[in-house]
């Protein structure tokens, strides 16, 4: 009996410690969990200020950058995440932050330093357990940078650190060759190519990028400007001919040049998004993530 | 009495091992959410050439909008943002651009303010008066100057 009161004062005391020192953080947490992200990220910045060790501080650090995630700003997260620095690999925050940092690179339209990233995490810690969380975002990396041999051996080993059974991993195999099959996969177009055609025939570089009814606008606007320029020159009115006719003709030919590269890009942008969105839909619908 | 006691330890265990897992990382990583987000978010990357749209679109007709003047500023530069500036290679230097500035402040200002607005800016927008801007004004994200008509009321 005596030792069950003292267990039971034992108790309350310590609760009791315990329950004022995590209030301050249940707040941050309240707010992140209800979706006010915003409020969160203030909360956790007040407590950034009065953080009294340095894992307390990365911790804080570390979920304010999940409230800018959350408010899709990439940026700010990254200066959160970025300058957090861990001795020992095997720390718990260290995988979390690791795997934060490349998703914000990822989504923040630098896949090269996610993957770079991700390398450091595989270098550093030899946890292969953990490496399972990681993979999913080297993939959609490896898309990105148009790596697809690499991203195709990814997959498959991906499919390897499940629990498949022998016909469902079968089943993933047979996915996994079909989308990385040559014709399956993006049909990648040069910028320098399209440049270059732009740069011999104006227009033509819009064409290769799919958007013939623009080339051929590029086209007509180049030739009517080079056909007031000649027209000018040719009734004698040189300086008109070369600073009105010429000059523009400069304006329009350098722009046709550049915006068959923009269009290009936005064109291969838009294949590997929908190519990457094929996987991700793949690896949610198919595997077990959590 | 000493079955009541074990209940009532069991209970605090219980307690104590509730409030631990409060403590840990409550925003775990969850892998599907964080792909859904990926899928949006790169879904949202890719540009889609959205159509400016006419200065006067969707107003009631009156004698502002829709004398020959406002209708022929309007209509060239609806052509202008639409079909032409994709053209060139001139970049301007200011966000909002000159035309979408010429827009918002006829549109804000009426049609004489408005254009000696966009006179005042188009004189602006070149390299000379480039070298005179404060580069505290650039705009991060685009990259050009801030210059919003708020600036002239």
């Amino acid at each position: 009996m005596p030792n069950t009161i003292k267990f039971f004062f034992s108790f309350i005391f310590l609760y009791g410690i315990f329950l004022s020192s995590s209030a301050t953080d249940l707040k941050g947490d309240s707010l992140y969990a209800t979706g006010q992200y915003f409020e969160a990220s203030i909360e956790y910045e007040r407590m950034i200020f009065n953080a009294e060790s340095q894992t307390e501080l990365y911790k804080h650090k570390y979920k304010k950058a999940l409230c800018y995630k959350q408010l899709r700003n990439f940026n700010r997260a990254l200066d959160e995440l970025q300058p957090m620095y861990f001795p020992n690999a095997y720390d718990s925050l260290y995988q979390h932050v690791c795997y934060e940092q490349s998703l914000c690179f990822y989504l923040n339209g630098e896949p090269a330093k996610a993957l770079w990233k991700i390398d450091e995490y595989f270098h550093r810690s030899t946890d292969t357990a953990t490496y399972r969380l990681f993979i999913p975002v080297k993939l959609l990396c490896l898309n990105e940078t148009l790596q697809w041999n690499e991203a195709k051996e990814c997959f498959i080993g991906f499919i390897q650190m499940q629990n498949f059974t022998p016909e469902k991993q079968a089943e993933m195999y047979q996915i996994v060759y079909s989308l990385y099959k040559k014709r399956n996969l993006p049909h990648i177009r040069s910028t320098k190519k399209a440049e270059n055609w732009s740069r011999f025939i104006p227009g033509s570089g819009q064409i290769y990028a799919g958007k013939t009814g623009e080339g051929i606008v590029n086209f007509l606007i180049n030739a009517s400007v080079l056909a007031f320029s000649a027209h000018q020159a040719y009734n004698g009115f040189y300086i008109t001919g070369y600073l009105a006719g010429l000059g523009f003709f400069n304006k329009t030919y350098h722009g046709g040049i550049k915006r068959s590269g923009i269009l290009v890009t936005q064109r291969n942008k838009e294949l590997i998004v929908n190519f990457n969105s094929e996987i991700n839909a793949t690896i949610r619908s198919n595997f077990e993530l959590n | 009495m000493q079955s009541l006691l074990v209940a009532i330890k069991a209970s605090s265990f219980g307690i104590i091992f509730f409030s631990i897992s409060l403590t840990g990382f409550t925003q775990s990583i969850n892998l599907s959410s964080d792909l859904l987000l990926a899928d949006s978010v790169s879904k949202q990357q890719v540009h889609h050439h959205e159509k400016r749209v006419y200065i006067f679109k969707n107003q009631r007709k009156t004698l502002k909008n829709s004398n020959p003047v406002s209708l022929i500023y309007g209509g060239s530069l609806y052509v202008y943002q639409n079909f032409v500036s994709q053209h060139f290679s001139a970049d301007c230097l200011y966000d909002p651009s000159c035309s979408e500035f010429s827009k918002l402040a006829v549109k804000e200002y009426g049609l004489f303010k408005g254009a000696l607005l966009s006179f005042d800016r188009l004189n602006r927008c070149n390299r000379i008066a480039a070298t005179d801007l404060d580069p505290g004004m650039i705009n991060k994200k685009t990259h050009r100057f801030r210059d919003s008509i708020k600036r002239y009321k």
